[in-house]
């Protein structure tokens, strides 16, 4: 069974809607399924409003969908018991992208470590939520955790260390799953391999399993390379698969977009772009998405039928999935060290 | 529903309200008329049947006059929906307030304690020389009071009179609230408007000064003149005046409205004794206001600095008195205004001690007078006076604030 | 473990002083007009609590005596009876500040509970929660307290203090209803939220810490306007309380001993009249200080270095 899985999950927001303008509605997840095993890791990609803290919010439960279902070990967690629930509730953590905005301002960080551990009985007392949460910052890579814990605010730590510290806050539940949403972004780009590998030993050593969400192919591919991969746009998941398999052969031609815009970090692999044009840069207003497939309007290699018929994710082997009509006319893309 | 449609029941719902205006006007000069005979009768009348006879009849006549004027403000207030829903909003938020209030005193009314009716008739029975049980039946009938009433009929038959604008009845001075007002408010509008243009022009002013022209000495000044003012409740601004300019110094009149030696008239000396009247109150209102305003211009006029267009007029190197006055001085007065009805409330809230320490002859003296002697008609007639005039008054300022700032939009 | 075990006893108490006492007296310490600010309030505090024990109060009427000067014998002077003004001054600060106190902490638990309930609810009840506080905001509140003094016999100070809280809530509740909303969005409740902890610990724990600085400040400027308020019911002699009230020397002063006529033939009337209202203006400024240089410590676009 596996931990957690988005069974045709859609979620639709209403916004405006005064007395006498229309409401207007932005369908931020189109029917996403999604299957997460324990110790799983999947990223999340996609551009800017394409839904992707929405999914994870759906995710965390924070957001009821409008429509489908969220399973956690096989039982939708919108129909479960009380107690069923807080099982959930402290399996599925998240991280959230900024780390001060995630940690009260006014509270010490052992306060913010403890409070949890001392609710769910996970910690007897004072003194043992204080044990705790020194082992817990030690393998955050904090040491001494005295330091951390000696009445330390938020503010008086670094960026990496907050982010460190909100990592430790959702491992201190022993969950099963993080949703991390972009989780580096706003962390100095020294730092952020850093954190990267630190979420990976979580991964390995408590087989946590993670959903990284992130615009950024690039963290996304050190992240999760032996995991999968989602691309959203506009909502729908349009291409998913394991994160090797689909970076390296990728179908969908919004994910090929990406890939080429991806900055290459190596200057010795200079070379020429293969280039994919789109047919414009500007996303499409989410209120009124394009009707048939959500990507013709910028994409190149649209014909009619792209414009009345929506794509469903259709598997094309290895567990690799595409939602395109034109799958099979699409050419290859060029790997990012071909030669040409 | 269709424009045709929207359109449609806009005429009609402008029709009905216009003849329901025409109704109304001509109804309420009948009762006016039988209000003069009840009004005489009340003030010397010994016998209650009389009275009562006339009170039916007015309560009558009333009681439609009342269901006019709601059928007037229910499709007023739904042809203003069709033309501004924001507006309505609005409008219909400030009416609903002021049936809040209305209720409020109404309870009042209702679960005070002690028996206004036991204490009228005491009065009566002292002044007119009636029996006892004359002078209760009588204070049953002045005051319209049936003690046999439901709460809910009873607020019914209150709510009526607020819809005909009747603010009860006093029985200190045995006249309607009414006629009060109608002789106390202009006095208190005098001073207050006087007081409320000097305060805001000279706080505007200094306001602007202090945000222009920084780290000089006058911005502490003001803050500590602020901070006093803040400090100082405006009555005892206005007994420190009073003890040392008209007791002590006798520069100005102890007390009244104007010297009643003088033809009462638009004539010079009565003008002029008006405001010699009027100095002392004027003096303290304004005193107690101008460093808010000063303090609040200056926060405005800062923030207004700081935008990219004041950035943009002085590099292109606009004139300093120029910038100030077509670009700060217009933007940040805007803000402002919702100022104004604020403090026209708060400074009709201290009027009822103020007046009362200049024995000036506004609505505040006599809303002190009424508490002290307990006349509870007249206390919260003119209460209810008052909370509509400050709910009225803030209506049109966020009326006019977002009239005037291009970037509220009514819609919301 | 003794190291940790000793590390979470010495951050007992001494680190809870630290935090509570030390650290807010520093920031007051650092800004020139808080400090003032709290200096002047302290010394009323200290007056309020220690005066009565140290100063006698004599009642006697004494006519022979009556607005004698400023002396050693009469610090402020006597009144109208003979009775020396530093002695009523002092013991009516209790019930004078005592009624503010209570006025204070009754306005801000209306508006605390009215201002959380509307935010944390919404939907309905925070609409009819905030027409109702626009109505108590649109009304000045002198004429609702005015009138309800008028209406009812307050003999007692809590009556008093009640009638002085049930129209001044407006602000603070619409305050914290604000804060409230752009907390409740805030990612630290979120992340409490997914952390299973309870509403009740959300509300006291995490979002309660966060206003109070705000309630603080607040608390200041409801009091000031509670003295206001019950000086002026006092004055107009609408509310009997103790003679040494400062509302009612203020009373006593304006009307019944006829002092400010007085004063003209005899200027120690005026330093009988005038040693109330400095009393009020007094405190009100150390309360407008101290507010005032809070606000601008705790003011947002400074905070945080
Ligand atoms: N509570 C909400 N109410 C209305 N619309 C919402 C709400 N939350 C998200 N949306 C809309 O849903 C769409 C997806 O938003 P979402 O935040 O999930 O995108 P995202 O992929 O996380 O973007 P980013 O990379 O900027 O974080 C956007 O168009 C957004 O405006
Ligand atoms: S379905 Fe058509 S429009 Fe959509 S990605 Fe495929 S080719 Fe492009
Ligand atoms: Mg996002």
């Amino acid at each position: 069974m596996a931990l957690m899985e988005l069974r045709d999950v859609s979620m639709t927001f209403e916004i405006g809607g005064g007395l006498f303008a229309p409401k207007r509605y932005v369908q931020a997840v189109v029917h996403a399924n999604l299957l997460i095993d324990e110790g799983d890791i999947l990223a999340l990609v996609g551009e800017s409003g394409c839904g992707k803290t929405t999914l994870g919010r759906i995710i965390t439960g924070l957001q009821k969908p409008t429509s489908g279902e969220v399973l956690f070990r096989g039982k939708n967690i919108w129909k479960i018991s009380r107690e069923e629930f807080r099982q959930y509730r402290l399996g599925v953590q998240i991280v959230h992208q900024d780390s001060f905005a995630a940690l009260n301002p006014v509270r010490t960080i052992f306060h913010t470590l403890s409070a949890p551990m001392l609710r769910h009985g996970i910690a007897k007392n004072r003194q043992e939520a204080w044990e705790k949460a020194a082992d817990l910052l030690r393998t955050m890579g904090l040491t001494p955790p005295e330091v951390f814990l000696d009445e330390k605010y938020p503010h008086q730590l670094s960026g990496g260390q907050r982010q460190r510290v909100v990592l430790a806050r959702a491992v201190s539940v022993q969950p099963r799953l993080i949703v991390a949403d972009e989780p580096v972004s706003m962390v100095d780009v020294s730092l952020r391999l850093a954190l990267l590998d630190l979420m990976a030993k979580l991964n390995r050593e408590l087989n946590i399993a993670f959903v990284y969400i992130t615009h950024d192919l690039a963290t996304a591919r050190y992240f999760a390379q032996k995991g999968k991969i989602a691309v959203m746009y506009l909502g729908q998941i349009v291409e998913t698969g394991p994160l090797g398999k689909v970076l390296n052969r990728p179908r969908h031609p919004y994910l090929q977009a990406l890939l080429t815009a991806v900055p290459v970090p190596d200057p010795e692999l200079t070379r020429k772009h293969f280039e994919l044009p789109l047919r414009t840069m500007d996303m499409p207003d989410p209120t009124s998405p394009p009707p048939g497939c959500r990507f013709h309007t910028r994409c190149p290699y649209y014909e009619p039928i792209c414009t009345t018929e929506v794509p469903v994710l259709k598997s094309i082997g290895n567990g690799h999935k595409v939602a395109c009509h034109l799958e099979h006319k699409i050419p290859e893309w060029q790997p990012l060290d071909a030669e040409v | 529903m269709t424009e045709r449609q929207k359109k449609l029941v806009a005429v009609v719902l402008g029709i009905t309200f216009l003849i329901g205006l025409f109704a109304r006007i001509s109804l309420s000069s009948d009762l006016a008329a039988i209000d003069a005979r009840l009004e005489e009768i009340r003030r010397v009348g010994h016998s209650s049947e009389e009275i009562a006879l006339l009170q039916e009849e007015y309560s009558e006549k009333g009681n439609v006059v009342s269901l006019i004027t709601l059928g007037l403000i229910v499709s007023g207030l739904a042809l203003l929906y069709f033309m501004n829903a924001g507006l309505a909003n609005r409008v219909g938020f400030a009416l609903l307030t002021v049936a809040l209030v209305a209720f409020i005193t109404y309870t009042l009314i209702r679960i005070m304690p002690g028996d206004p009716i036991q204490q009228l008739a005491t009065e009566l029975v002292r002044e007119r020389g009636l029996s006892y049980e004359d002078a209760v039946n009588m204070a049953y009938t002045l005051l319209d009071y049936d003690p046999e009433e439901s709460f809910l009929e009873g607020f019914a038959d209150y709510m009526a009179g607020v819809l005909r604008f009747e603010f009860g009845y006093s029985w200190v001075y045995h006249v309607s609230v009414n006629k009060i007002i109608a002789r106390a408010l202009p006095w208190t509008l005098l001073v207050l408007s006087i007081s409320l243009m000097l305060s805001f022009a000279i706080g505007i002013l200094l306001g602007m000064a202090i945000a222009w022209k920084r780290r000089t000495a006058l911005d502490p000044i003001i803050t500590f003149y602020a901070a006093f003012t803040g400090a100082t409740p405006d009555y005892v601004t206005a007994l420190v005046l009073l003890i040392v300019f008209a007791v002590n110094l006798r520069w100005f009149p102890l007390s009244g409205g104007y010297d009643p030696t003088l033809d009462i008239g638009f004539n010079w000396p009565f003008i002029a004794s008006v405001l010699y009247h009027a100095f002392l109150p004027i003096l303290a209102y304004t005193f107690e206001n101008t460093a808010a305003w000063a303090l609040a211009m200056k926060g405005s006029a800062v923030s207004t600095l700081g935008e990219d267009y004041v950035m943009a007029a002085r590099a292109r190197g606009l004139r300093d008195r120029r910038i100030m006055v077509s670009y700060v001085g217009r933007n940040a007065l805007l803000p402002m205004i919702t100022g104004l009805a604020i403090a026209l409330g708060s400074m009709l809230g201290g009027s009822t001690l103020i007046e009362n320490i200049y024995n000036y002859p506004g609505i505040g003296r006599f809303n002190a007078e009424a508490l002290v002697r307990r006349d509870l008609g007249m206390m919260q007639g003119l209460f209810l006076f008052q909370a509509m005039a400050v709910i009225f008054a803030n209506l049109m300022a966020d009326l006019l604030y977002t009239r005037l700032d291009p970037r509220i939009k009514l819609e919301d | 473990m003794t190291t940790t075990a000793k590390a979470v006893r010495r951050h007992g108490w001494r680190r809870w002083l630290q935090r509570n006492i030390v650290e807010p007296f520093l920031i007051i310490y650092r800004n020139r007009r808080a400090f003032i600010g709290f200096l002047i309030l302290l010394f009323f505090v200290l007056i309020t609590i220690f005066g009565p024990m140290v100063v006698p109060l004599e009642l006697r009427t004494d006519y022979a005596n009556r607005f004698a000067p400023i002396s050693l014998d009469h610090l402020l002077g006597t009144d109208y009876q003979g009775r020396d003004t530093f002695q009523l001054l002092v013991h009516g600060s209790r019930e004078t500040l005592g009624i503010a106190f209570l006025a204070g902490i009754f306005t801000t638990l209306i508006a605390v509970v009215v201002g959380m309930t509307a935010g944390l609810f919404g939907g309905w009840v925070d609409r009819i929660l905030m027409v109702l506080t626009n109505a108590v905001l649109t009304v000045p509140y002198l004429p609702v307290q005015l009138l309800l003094g008028a209406t009812f016999t307050l003999r007692d100070p809590i009556s008093l203090a009640l009638v002085l809280s049930i129209w001044a809530w407006g602000s603070l509740a619409r305050a914290v209803r604000s804060q409230v909303l752009s907390m409740k969005e805030r990612e630290f409740i979120e992340a409490a939220r997914v952390l299973g902890l309870s509403t009740t610990h959300i509300i006291f724990s995490e979002m309660m810490p966060n206003i109070m600085p705000f309630i603080a400040i607040n608390f200041l400027t409801i009091m000031r306007n509670a003295i206001t308020a019950s000086v002026a019911l006092m004055f107009l002699g609408l509310v009997p309380l103790d003679p040494t009230n400062w509302g009612m020397m203020l009373n006593d002063a304006t009307s019944r001993s006829g002092a400010v006529q007085i004063s003209v033939f005899n200027r120690n009337a005026l330093i009988y009249v005038a040693a109330p209202m400095g009393a009020i203006v007094l405190f009100q400024l150390g309360a407008v200080f101290l507010a005032h240089g809070l606000d601008e410590v705790l003011d947002p676009r400074l905070r945080g270095e």
